[in-house]
């Protein structure tokens, strides 16, 4: 059997030693021959009792030991125990543990449970405001997090703490205890062994794949069944539908994909291989130089709208203000050179149509970021929260971070950055297009073109069918030239300057990104400034 | 004990691995049969090669990282998502073009490419404001000659040649390449054309409202994938119409005449000859 590992860290007069001792005069602990490991010079000092035989104390402080490989492995030959408490302070860095475990040898001969946190409730605030990121980061690896002294606080102190809490980590498990003089509770002790994450794992990962499997399977044998019995049988009216779908869902796939690719290879890029610093030197901190680059970046970097949200995100991340990176994210699909050609190439011998295009997108971009930049989010808009605005929260770099020299090994981060954004964004990409789909079989193409008559309700139409049909920019000028005749050059233009900027399969990525209510007011922002926009401008211009 | 042999906490990086790998798999397959084209235009291939590349990067990389074990977990559930259209895409067959067609491709009769869709959805008033359009944009821009100049060469569209135009007088062949080009330019310079042969090939279609003798020999156009599919085609005339069923394929020979259609004239093609064809490789035409 393995030997197992606790890692209980946290700050001086956390009551990481007080909590040791809980754990180890648990009656279920009893038979088990456990060495404590500390190092940290506590106030309080490991006192095995009452009956638990074979408790070996080490410090490691004091013994000059380092926590490595060699001194596991000592300890494995010397007193081959069932468990192994370490006690680290909360300035050490938590990756050289995980770095530990994923050795070979120790990773045979050991499993690292989990890691508890110990957080003293009073002085939280403290430690968060001044030692950022060494705190957040505890924070962030932590499996279990406790909570101590927290009576001493109000009830809504608490619930502040906790929201920064889960705000690092969402998984973690988070406890109350009380005064720890007092001892921990039985409770808690009980959910010790609890957040191990490979009971959690064995608890749900081959079942979750087996019922996949199967499901799988019956699905597959169904959509089979149904294809020959319908072949079969001659039925096709019934089927038509069905094919129809899957050729426009799979066809919008196919175009997507490949461009969404594009995208979260060059936000990886942007996320491995540039230094922050070039990034916020090309996206300047002062919102005039900022936003004349996000407005006229997308020339240089031509994105269609499919890959422009993972591009913001990862702007984001590496600290590109928001109003800017939204900025950016809306004039991009529309001063891209290829969507520029090509609405020319749609409407020949009309330029102007071209012009406003790009010139509506640009002020309705500058619009939105600077309502933005006004009227600033009070809370962090990102969903995962990267405080620290420099580290990517993704599963590959925690852990290893920014460590990685040498060309192959970032050409490898930036890979599982890739595959790791295209699987978060393109979930909400294979929705949207299936939504999309369903909606271009469902709703007549002329429903639309019935309800036009008013201009500002043609304006409305337009928008209204740029957002639901979710067209690639590249290509919906082509499309919008067939409603030229029935619509005026105004509505026109809202189907070319707001579809690109939103749509429903862009909405739903933003979903993935960004928090709820943002990106709500964000829909609601760009849509009311571009209909206002083009309904006023456009009267004056035209 | 047992469990902690098992390596389970890696299962989700090689399962994103696998829906990689199948998607590229997929891609590769479409292109290799030509199925691709089916569902997006040509110029889209180069891109679903990169495509195919990049995936297979990812999956690479994520597989050697399924070998190493992971402190956060991931959940794999949201796989369920990309696992729906990896199977619809390999059990099910892209579909015939014709169903897709009767299906959803919305039908317009005349104009270009672009002048289509009318006010209330009937051909008619499609070729209509089709044809008055045109006159709008003679009188600012030479639409042709804008064409010509500009992009002909680079997509590749062959531009029906000027001089081959007046020159020879003889039959025009209406091929998959260029079908776009004659077509716009048929129903705009109906007076042009009016009396030349043409040999152009495509599948019957039926509106309810057609004459008994008419049918449209149509093709769908696509702009860029298989969600913006429309049906264009030449109204045809031809006595034994009735016997042509709809969606088979067939090569027509006939002349350009001015038809009428719904009162407001039209170019239509009084078939000569008519020859049943298989479906052509590439069904679909391309305005660009």
């Amino acid at each position: 059997m393995k030997t197992r590992v606790n890692v209980i860290t946290g700050f001086l007069g956390a009551g990481k030693t007080a909590y040791i001792n809980a754990v180890l005069q648990d009656e279920k602990r009893k038979n088990e021959k456990i060495v404590v490991v500390q190092f940290e010079e506590g106030e309080a000092a490991v006192c095995p009792e009452k009956g638990v035989q074979s408790v070996i104390l080490l410090h490691g402080l004091k013994e000059n030991k380092t926590l490595d490989a060699a001194f596991l492995q000592a300890l494995y030959m010397e007193h081959t125990p069932d468990r192994i408490l370490i006690e680290l302070n909360g300035l050490q860095d938590l990756e050289i543990i995980f770095q530990l475990f994923e050795q070979r040898y120790i990773r045979k001969n050991f499993l690292l449970e989990n890691i508890i946190c110990l957080v003293d409730a009073v002085s939280f605030m403290v430690f968060q405001n001044n030692l950022g990121e060494v705190f957040q980061k505890q924070l962030a690896y932590a499996d279990h997090i406790v909570l101590n002294k927290g009576t001493a606080l109000q009830t809504e102190a608490l619930l502040q703490i906790e929201k920064a809490i889960k705000g690092q980590n969402k998984k973690a498990k988070i406890f109350h205890v009380g005064v720890w003089k007092d001892g921990f509770s039985e409770n808690l002790v009980q959910e010790f062994q609890e957040a191990s994450f490979y009971g959690r794992a064995l608890g749900m990962k081959p079942s979750t794949v087996v019922s996949a499997a199967f499901l799988l399977f019956v699905f597959g044998y169904l959509v089979f069944s149904v294809v020959r019995g319908i072949n079969l049988q001659g039925m096709e009216i019934d089927f038509i539908g069905f094919e129809a779908f899957q050729m426009v869902f799979i066809s919008i796939l196919m175009q997507a994909f490949p461009f969404m690719l594009i995208g979260v290879f060059l936000s990886a890029l942007m996320q491995v291989f540039l230094s922050n610093e070039t990034i916020i030197k090309c996206f300047p901190k002062k919102y005039g130089l900022g936003f004349v680059t996000a407005m006229f970046g997308g020339l240089l970097l031509p994105v269609c709208e499919c890959a422009i949200v993972p591009m913001v995100s990862g702007l984001v991340k590496k600290g590109v203000s928001l109003p800017v990176a939204i900025t950016f994210m809306l004039s991009a699909p529309i001063i891209n050179p290829i969507v520029i050609f090509s609405t020319l190439y749609a409407f020949p011998g009309h330029p102007e149509i071209t012009m406003y295009r790009v010139y509506f997108g640009l002020v309705i971009a500058l619009a939105v970021g600077l309502v933005l930049a006004v009227f600033p989010e009070k809370n962090e808009a990102m969903l995962e929260n990267t405080v620290l605005g420099t580290s990517c929260d993704c599963l590959y770099c925690s852990g290893y971070g920014e460590k990685e020299q040498g060309f192959c090994k970032k050409f490898r981060l930036m890979c599982l950055h890739a595959a790791e954004e295209f699987f978060s964004a393109g979930k909400y990409l294979v929705l949207g297009a299936a939504l999309t789909s369903l909606f271009q079989l469902v709703i007549p193409n002329d429903i639309f073109l019935r309800l036009w008559n008013k201009e500002g309700l043609s304006l409305v139409v337009m928008m209204a069918t740029a957002f639901f049909f979710s067209l690639c920019s590249t290509s919906d000028a082509f499309i919008a030239r067939s409603f030229w005749n029935s619509f005026s050059t105004s509505s026109i233009l809202g189907f070319l300057v707001f579809g690109p900027m939103m749509d429903i399969k862009n909405v739903l990525m933003l979903f993935g990104v960004f928090r709820k209510e943002f990106v709500l007011k964000l829909v609601v922002l760009i849509t009311f400034i571009a209909f206002i926009m083009l309904y006023f401008m456009t009267s004056l211009l035209l | 004990m047992k469990r902690m042999g098992m390596r389970n906490y890696t299962i989700s990086a090689a399962l994103r691995a696998c829906v990689l790998l199948g998607f590229a798999l997929f891609f590769f397959l479409s292109i290799q049969s030509g199925r691709a084209l089916k569902y997006v235009h040509p110029r889209n291939i180069p891109v679903l090669q990169f495509a195919i590349v990049a995936m297979t990067l990812c999956a690479i990389f994520l597989f050697i990282e399924a070998w190493k074990p992971r402190r956060r977990l991931r959940s794999s559930r949201s796989l369920w998502v990309f696992i729906f259209p990896l199977v619809a895409a390999f059990l099910l067959p892209a579909g015939s073009t014709n169903a897709v067609s009767l299906a959803y491709a919305s039908f317009n009769l005349g104009g270009s490419a672009g002048e289509n869709l009318s006010d209330n959805g009937t051909p008619s008033q499609a070729a209509g404001n089709g044809l008055d359009e045109n006159t709008y944009l003679e009188d600012t821009y030479d639409e042709e000659e804008f064409y010509k100049e500009n992009f002909s060469d680079m997509f590749g569209a062959k531009a029906p040649e000027e001089g081959e135009k007046e020159a020879d007088q003889g039959m025009i062949v209406v091929d998959t390449d260029n079908y776009i080009t004659w077509m716009d330019d048929i129903y705009d310079n109906l007076e042009k054309y009016k009396g030349r042969r043409i040999q152009l090939t495509g599948f019957v279609y039926r509106e309810d409202q057609y004459k008994e003798s008419q049918f449209v020999s149509a093709r769908l156009m696509m702009v860029c994938c298989a969600a913006d599919l429309q049906t264009v085609g030449f109204l045809c005339k031809y006595e034994n119409a009735a016997a042509l069923e709809n969606d088979t394929w067939v090569e027509i020979v006939g002349t350009i005449e001015e038809g009428e259609f719904d009162g407001s004239p039209l170019a239509m093609v009084s078939v000569e000859q008519i020859t049943p064809i298989e479906e052509p490789e590439r069904s679909y035409v391309y305005p660009f």
